[in-house]
């Protein structure tokens, strides 16, 4: 086990190197100077000049690789040119938004992913599959933004059911102190419930947004898996030799069904830290996503490597997590024996 | 020497006095507004407004009317806020902001309108951080005496006084800011023209004879910064104290920033040690970051928020149906404009046939949704010195454009138009001069580009066609032409340098006889459009939404909403 983590956790340190290499080059490749960008209408040459001098940009880009690889593993990403603000501190800030919403767009999918593609395997042929096929499709294809409008504008503007899209919370409330970064957490151990309830309010109408088409792709996974390992020789044993249903279907079916099924939430997961631009954007979210899609309007270099970094640390992190989580679901792996599929 | 003028408070007292007396009578006793900004001003069943006139003090008393409790004004502006620092902010939220944190010499006198908001007029101002001023005109230029008053302090109660005048000149003359390229038009450049004379009186001797000194003077930019507070916080690296402002607030003005968040949010409390603190018609102002457009609209309709500006055009319409909302327009003499490169289109004819072709009533009406005037020229059409003759040439005529186009001896023209992606009426209008131009047999690329991409390139002169917008600090018609299109000036996109026309525009830019600005700016606009060198789109009319019962929001200069006098009544 602790060898299989081990080789796992260097291959994650090689790709970090990697995301840092290549993201560095990749946004040098940006079309646009920052510098020009920055310097606004009223500026000339000289003025110019000077933004290029101080931030760099006119180095030889060796020398700009150098300092941003020694700079990231020192935990300098750099002064981002729209705001001047440290990248590091100001992603940072922001990202414990963002987590917050992925975590439970992620739980809101998997609430109705998970039985939905259950229920779906199980009655297979069924008008019950049917619906749920019919839901994956309707995620699959709708635009986040899309049904983000038509939720703010009808749960949110005409039925005035969830508040408008603002902020984590309504103006002129306090957060509560920084304890994980999560509004309804921290509130929840501050014994503040009011707090955390409002918190709840204010995440819905983006958790639904994601929740909704985020479920798509795992009931898709979870119903093909599912019918995967009910069609397998050792269900049909147990059918025979009468196990019962509820047991063949969760301890032989979705047991089985779980590897694909936790690749599949974590990709949605990843998706979600890179992925909710739109939705941070529609809902005044302030995560690294809105800070992201700032930083691009204005080629804010330092800004865009320190998001791609942040979000490819996190990506990464992730994976060793479902790596470990194999191991755990399924012995073969954490004993190093080769799985037959 | 003449003496030009001498005025004082004496005429925003009584605004003020009659403002605080609507907003008393008509704020309601039960609002209850939200606990941020932390101050709430309850006011008792006594209201007192003192202002300071040239003469004394003028003190109104109201009695009983007052509000138990001023709202706190929520606004989500058009754009993000990345810094507050007054002299290198880059976004009309922290105009908004800074506009109420630090107190300029003298401020805009203020008219109310229909509909109970407020605007600056753009000819007679009135003492804010001067009590009076005088100014004087002499045989090189203007020396400005500035009696300031002795009561005034900032906000953490350090008096405000004459040098911390000098030190706002001085930063922006020395310091790294943007701000001291507005200084030339007003003949300041050293701190040797910034005088001290005493504790309390400040005079700045200019070397030429500007008609932008007193409405310079109005932007906050000048206002009083806490030079004892910032010399604290100077290092060798940073000896103006840019990094400090960045984030905080070191003003005299009616607000102060209790918490800033880039990108998201500004809180403003009213500065209890403001000289007129009573004036302050609310509790405080949030200005939070709301990134689309469609959703600023729909919370001002559902009451969440009570001001919203950057409305796109096409929503406005419905907006001004709903009895929820109002729509406060202001024409401006901003301008929007396709610039033609003259070095990539060197044929005038063939800019000429562009000029003509351009369907400028279809751009108002499809694009704008009529929330325009035609610009009619680089002095717009209600820009002081606009002449009408030069201005009604820009007019769409396809026969004519054709025929300047066989004229040019051209064919088979390709050109390409650089639009941003940020900036959606852009590409609308591009689709629409496209159409334009393909019916008299030029063919038009559009290129939506990155902004910053989009910058790089105009910059360069890298892009034939491309679409701008540009507003004037102060309106003037020769700042705006010298900005751009002035030879060598870095946003004058069209390349365009014409000696005999450089000359009218220094001429206009520091004389103050009427006469003589009317004739060279009409000079100006003639060789310009001679030359062919922008088909001038519209001039925006500038639109702020807000709730059904927010009165007293003012809008000058920059057209960016401003909150001293804003409240909600509850008789709407």
């Amino acid at each position: 086990m602790w060898r299989y983590l081990g080789k796992r956790l260097l291959i994650s340190v090689a790709t970090v190197v990697g995301i840092v290499v290549i993201v560095f080059f990749i946004v040098r490749v940006l079309p646009g100077d920052a510098a020009i960008a920055r310097a606004g209408p009223y500026a000339n040459e000289e003025k110019v000049a000077e933004i290029r001098d101080k931030y760099g940009f006119d180095d030889p880009i060796l020398v700009q690789f150098y300092n941003h690889v020694t700079g990231v593993f020192t935990g300098d990403f750099g002064t981002s040119i729209r705001t001047d603000g440290d990248v590091f501190d100001e992603l940072m800030d922001r990202l414990p938004a963002s987590l917050e919403l992925a975590f439970y767009s992620v739980l809101l999918a998997m609430l109705i992913g998970i039985p939905l593609g259950i229920l779906a395997a199980a009655r297979r042929g069924t008008w019950i599959d049917g619906s749920a096929r019919v839901f994956a499709i309707f995620g699959s294809s709708m635009a986040l933004f899309w049904l983000g409008l038509l939720l703010i504008y009808f749960l949110f503007f005409r039925l005035r059911w969830f508040p408008g899209p603002i902020d984590r919370l309504a103006i002129g409330t306090e957060a509560p102190q920084t304890i994980t970064g999560f509004y309804t957490v921290d509130a929840a151990l501050r014994g503040d419930f009011g707090l955390m309830f409002e918190a709840f309010r204010y995440l819905a109408l983006p958790v639904i947004t994601l929740g909704f088409v985020l479920a798509a792709p795992i009931l898709k996974m979870v119903r093909a898996s599912m019918i995967d390992a009910l069609d397998s020789h050792h269900v049909r044993t147990a059918k025979a030799i009468g196990v019962s249903g509820r047991s063949i279907l969760f301890r032989d079916g979705f047991r089985n069904a779980l590897l694909p099924v936790i690749t599949a939430i974590g990709i949605v997961f990843g998706y979600m830290l890179g992925g909710n631009i739109i939705v941070e954007f529609l809902f005044a979210w302030p995560g690294i996503g809105r800070y992201a899609y700032s930083a691009i309007q204005v080629n804010d270099l330092e800004a865009l490597q320190g998001f791609v970094i942040v979000v490819g640390v996190l990506y990464v992190l992730l994976n060793v997590v479902i790596d470990v989580s194999y191991a755990w679901v399924d012995p073969r792996i954490r004993l190093g024996k080769k799985v037959s599929t | 020497m003449t003496k030009r003028r001498a005025w004082s408070g004496g005429r925003v007292a009584a605004l003020l006095a009659a403002l605080a007396l609507i907003a008393a009578a008509c704020s309601s006793s039960d609002d209850t507004t939200t606990t941020t900004p932390p101050t709430t001003a309850a006011g008792g069943t006594e209201a007192t407004t003192t202002t300071a006139g040239g003469g004394g003090d003028t003190t109104t008393t109201t009695a009983a009317a007052a509000p138990a409790e001023k709202p706190v004004i929520v606004a989500a502006l058009s754009d993000t806020v990345t810094t507050v620092e007054p002299h290198t902010f880059r976004s009309t939220s922290a105009y908004a902001a800074t506009h109420a944190v630090y107190e300029p010499l003298i401020v805009q006198e203020l008219s109310e309108q229909e509909g109970g908001w407020l605007l600056g007029s753009r000819t007679s101002h009135v003492g804010a951080g001067a009590e009076s001023a005088e100014i004087e005109l002499t045989d090189t230029g203007m020396i400005a005496t500035f009696t300031l008053r002795p009561e005034d302090t900032f906000d953490n109660g350090n008096p405000v006084t004459a040098e911390d005048y000098k030190y706002v000149f001085q930063r922006s003359i020395e310091g790294p800011g943007y701000i001291g390229v507005l200084l030339p038009f007003i003949g300041v450049s050293s701190a040797d023209q910034l005088t001290v004379i005493d504790e309390y009186t400040f005079q700045i001797e200019t070397s030429v004879q500007s008609p932008l000194f007193e409405r310079f003077m109005t932007f906050q930019v000048f206002g009083a910064l806490d030079q004892v507070l910032l010399a604290d916080q100077a290092t060798d690296e940073d000896p103006w104290s840019f990094e400090y402002l960045g984030d905080k607030s070191a003003g005299s003005g009616p607000y102060y920033i209790t918490n800033y968040n880039p990108d998201t949010v500004i809180d403003l409390a009213p500065n209890p040690n403001y000289w007129d603190a009573e004036s302050v018609a609310n509790a405080g102002v949030v200005i939070r970051t709301v990134p689309d457009a469609n959703q600023r609209a729909q919370l001002v309709q559902a009451g969440e928020i009570d001001v919203a500006t950057g409305i796109p055009e096409r929503l406005l319409p419905a907006l001004e149906e709903d009895p929820n909302v109002k729509v406060l327009k202001i024409p401006t003499t901003g301008v929007q404009y396709m610039a033609m490169n003259i070095n990539l289109i060197p044929n005038v004819d063939v800019r000429r046939a562009i000029l003509k072709a351009v369907p400028y009533d279809a751009l108002i009406d499809q694009v704008m949704f009529g929330y325009a005037a035609p610009a009619q020229g680089v002095v717009t059409s209600s820009m002081e010195t606009f002449d009408p003759a030069v201005g009604s040439g820009y007019a769409t005529d396809l026969d004519a454009a054709a025929q300047f186009l066989a004229d040019s001896g051209e064919t088979d023209v390709k050109l390409v138009l650089g639009v941003r992606e940020s900036r959606l009426i852009d590409q609308e209008a591009a689709v629409l001069i496209q159409e334009n131009l393909r019916q008299i047999g030029i063919d038009v690329e559009v290129q939506v580009l990155p902004d910053a991409d989009w910058a790089t390139k105009a910059s360069a002169g890298e892009l034939p066609l491309l679409i701008h917008d540009w507003f004037s600090w102060g309106e003037d018609p020769f700042y705006q032409m010298q900005f751009l299109t002035q030879c060598g000036s870095f946003v004058n996109y069209s390349g365009f340098c014409d000696e005999a026309y450089d000359e009218l525009v220094d001429t206009g830019k520091f004389t103050i006889d009427q006469t003589t600005r009317d004739d060279v700016s009409s000079q100006a606009q003639q060789i310009f459009f001679d030359n062919a060198i922008w088909a001038p789109l519209w001039s925006a009319t500038r639109t702020v939404v807000t709730g059904k019962c927010v009165t007293g929001l003012e809008l000058g200069y920059s057209l960016v909403p401003s909150f001293r006098f804003t409240t909600k009544t509850d008789d709407c």
